[in-house]
């Protein structure tokens, strides 16, 4: 519930990318399942909060019967009850915020898919972009004043509508990040003290698959919760850009202004005999994920992460202004990345400070540099004079 | 206090009873009863859709999108977690109490028991329940 969050940094995505058509492909999604997992969390809420009433009547009577002050027992016994009582009582928070922030996301999702369908809609009633192009192409031939004028026209209604939606894209996710410090984790159970004795009988690993805590035997069967899995185009992410894909506007620069979100164990790309690099921008810290030190969001196809020597700056950090921004805010040129809604998504990322202990990219297996290599041994052989005597 | 701290709200089939030995036995009962027929089925309900996992803005290249998606998934797996414990928790705390209840036959007597009783409680507590499950043909690491 603490914001900023390092654990879930987002990014900024050059959305002038692409067009109308690939904006809306990516808003068209059934949200469906998400409502139901709405009223599933409402669901959740209310069934936690009937059965804490439950228990805390339970617990009135307990006391009354046993009271805690009769002997070890009944402390121990009111103290796991009391446990119990206060977990539901986060639950019931957590499952409420978490009812409201989905039921915003989801809200915000749908406003974006009508308003870029709009868009849509007016983006077919244009001639195709080729047709244009093509059209613009012969009134300067012809040298057609009027010609040249109308091919003019209908490039900039499509390059207008393709800014709409850009910038729709932009504020929505900018609206939905916002939701993200009100999802709420509910925090790891407690299990200590006298409440689980077990195990008694083997049995199966349980197989829930989410790295989940279910040691226990559980009289109800858990669901496995898919990861959430990246996005189709977020290769681009990972090679720090330069993918593009169908259905892009042709000349787009680099796709997104961010690398490769999670990695929590990365693998390392060896580039040289001894030297390997994590390949991911992303780092472990003691705060949870933050950006790895000298990662840069947006960095040229040409010298991905991996590929740079330590030390070696990237090109839009050798070149601010090229990234948009000033020398004077190194965080905005590591956050910023490209072009569009850096105003705004740099100032709202302003907040998302790295930790003091980000991780340095270090070369690992190599030699220290202040130190001497092994001495080199120089064997001529036998039979060579001087030698052996 | 409130309807809001979960409190106050009436739950279907359930009352308040008396304090003696007696009671607690009967308490122990309802309880389980409220566990066994509401709180099991809903919560099972619940996690019906909670299975598709974080289905929102699965095609969008956003990176802002996805860290949104991820904490959520996170949000569910705690969820779960935390609803599966809250009703395994409720249904051992109550068969212990019935235990103990049984074992100690007044008031007097269970001011003697101790934490090992207690213990001993729990474990067959917990017994019972994978015997339970075994009978009704369950599977003991994933539950029905």
């Amino acid at each position: 519930m603490t914001q900023p969050d390092t654990r879930y940094a987002g990014g900024c995505l050059d959305w002038t990318r692409y067009d109308v058509p690939t904006l809306a492909g990516f808003l068209d999604a059934d949200l469906s399942s998400g409502w139901s997992q709405v009223s599933a969390w409402w669901q959740a809420h209310d069934l936690t909060r009937e059965h804490l009433t439950v228990m805390r009547q339970a617990r009135d009577t307990i006391v009354r019967v046993w009271p805690p002050g009769t002997n070890q027992a009944a402390a121990a016994y009111v103290d796991q009850l009391d446990a119990l009582i206060a977990s539901m009582d986060t639950m019931r928070t957590a499952a409420e915020a978490n009812a409201q922030a989905l039921g915003g996301i989801l809200t915000t999702l749908t406003r974006a898919k009508s308003t870029v369908d709009d868009l849509h809609t007016q983006w077919r009633q244009q001639p195709a972009t080729w047709e244009a192009d093509a059209s613009l192409a012969a009134a300067i031939v012809t040298v057609d004043p009027k010609a040249i004028a109308e091919a003019t026209l209908v490039r900039d209604r499509k390059s207008a509508l393709n800014a709409k939606a850009q910038e729709v894209m932009r504020t929505t996710d900018q609206s939905v990040y916002e939701y993200l410090p009100r999802l709420t984790v509910v925090s790891p159970i407690s299990t200590s003290g006298v409440y689980h004795p077990t195990p008694v009988a083997p049995g199966p690993a349980p197989a829930n698959g989410n790295g989940s805590r279910s040691g226990a035997t559980s009289s109800v069967r858990r669901p496995v919760i898919p990861p959430a899995a990246l996005p189709a185009d977020s290769g681009s992410w990972l090679a720090g850009g330069g993918a593009v894909g169908p259905g892009t506007v042709p000349g787009g620069g680099n796709p997104l202004g961010r690398p490769a979100p999670p990695p929590t164990a990365g693998p390392v790309t060896p580039t040289g005999p001894g030297f390997a690099v994590p390949t991911s921008a992303w780092t472990q810290t003691s705060v949870g994920r933050v950006l790895r030190s000298g990662a840069v969001l947006g960095a040229p196809p040409e010298t991905p992460p991996g590929q740079r020597a330590v030390g070696q700056p990237t090109g839009d950090e050798a070149r601010p202004s090229q990234a948009g921004m000033s020398g004077s805010e190194p965080e905005a040129a590591m956050l910023g990345g490209g072009a569009g809604g850096l105003g705004r998504a740099a100032d709202r990322r302003r907040t998302r400070t790295l930790p003091p202990d980000t991780e340095w990219p270090v070369a690992q297996g190599v030699r220290p540099v202040l130190e001497p290599g092994p001495e080199p041994v120089h064997d001529p052989g036998p039979g060579v004079i001087g030698i052996d005597r | 206090m409130d309807e809001g701290d979960g409190s106050s709200a009436a739950v279907p089939g359930w009352s308040g009873i008396a304090a003696d030995l007696s009671s607690l036995r009967q308490l122990a009962g309802q309880v389980r009863a409220e566990v066994d027929a509401t709180l099991r089925p809903r919560t099972r309900e619940a996690f019906g859709p909670f299975e598709a996992g974080a289905t929102f803005g699965a095609a969008s290249p956003s990176a802002d999108l996805h860290a949104v998606r991820e904490k959520y998934t996170d949000c569910l797996v705690a969820a779960v977690d935390q609803l599966v414990h809250q009703l395994d928790a409720s249904a051992r705390l109550v068969d212990v109490v019935s235990e103990i209840t049984q074992r100690y036959g007044s008031t007097d007597a269970l001011a003697r028991a101790t934490l090992t009783d207690l213990q001993d409680a729990f474990v067959n507590a917990a017994q019972a329940d994978r015997m339970r499950l075994f009978g009704a043909g369950g599977n003991p690491a994933g539950g029905l």
